[in-house]
């Protein structure tokens, strides 16, 4: 299984691959992209079974994203991984057709839970 | 302007604890000291425009990044360190607008050599102080007056 984990900052990256293996996803081939924009590459590129992705990033915010690969046809599950918080923030990540919003800080439960179903 | 030190307290508690593994211990606020100090920072847009800092030791600062990047001690260059910090800031940035109850902006997170406090900088601010690994360090929310914030923004970009 590829996940694409999208994250301006590498140490969240590494965070995130550990509490994936932390909630028994120990058989995940992880990617990474520094922003939106290496993302959209890399998803076209290495086909990946889910993204993970962060909301604020440089060059391309996460729902930026999410609209870019729907508008390229491209339905990979995305689901935010954020610090973003706020009612209004997941109402827009839920428009847009996010599988899950996990709010930072959050533990290897909380990302068992959203993403359990999405990767069988 | 978000008032409640009780809930900053929480937050600080929250990230650096559950996500890192670093124990926090709540103590008086420490006068600042003259060895290297780092700043991470985030603004949050909203109604007012708030500053939400981290000052903590270059030591300190190492210790949150190793953890974060289960490294072994001193392997971290200071662009990953900084990285991390900066990471910190943004998550205690976003819990802390997302109690604001008001449409608002995230920005991204900087890290810097903490400079001078300028008491006139601020219009209000609140402020916990946490010893982490043997270091204190601090966190803050402050009102920054719209003439500063321009400054930053102009600092940034330059």
């Amino acid at each position: 299984m590829k996940v694409l984990i999208v994250d301006d900052s590498k140490a969240m990256r590494m965070i995130v691959q550990r509490t994936l293996k932390q909630a028994g996803f120990n058989n995940i081939q992880p990617l990474e992209a520094n922003n939106g924009v290496e993302a959209l590459q890399l998803v076209e590129q290495q086909s990946p079974d889910l993204v993970l992705s962060d909301w604020n990033m440089p060059e391309m915010k996460g729902i930026e994203l999410l609209h870019a690969l729907r508008a390229k046809g491209q339905q990979v599950p995305l689901g935010f991984i954020t610090s973003e918080s706020s009612p209004e923030i997941k109402q827009q990540a839920a428009d847009a057709g996010a599988a899950f919003v996990i709010v930072k800080p959050f533990n290897p439960a909380a990302i068992e839970q959203a993403i359990k179903t999405l990767l069988v | 302007m978000f008032s409640n030190v009780e809930a900053l307290q929480q937050i600080a508690v929250d990230v650096c604890q559950s996500m890192l593994g670093l124990p926090l211990q709540l103590i008086e606020p420490q006068p600042r000291a003259a060895t290297p100090l780092l700043m991470a920072c985030i603004e949050i847009h909203g109604e007012q425009v708030l500053m939400v800092e981290i000052l903590a030791h270059e030591d300190l600062t190492q210790a949150i990044a190793e953890a974060m990047f289960a490294a072994d001690r001193g392997s971290l260059s200071r662009e990953e360190i900084r990285d991390a910090f900066g990471e910190v800031a943004n998550m205690i940035g976003g819990n802390v607008k997302g109690m604001l109850g008001e449409d608002a902006n995230l920005s991204l997170p900087f890290v810097s050599d903490a400079a001078e406090d300028d008491l006139s900088d601020h219009l209000q601010r609140i402020s916990a102080t946490f010893e982490c690994c043997g270091y204190p360090m601090t966190f803050v929310i402050r009102e920054v007056a719209i003439d500063q914030k321009l400054n930053r923004e102009l600092a940034a970009v330059s």
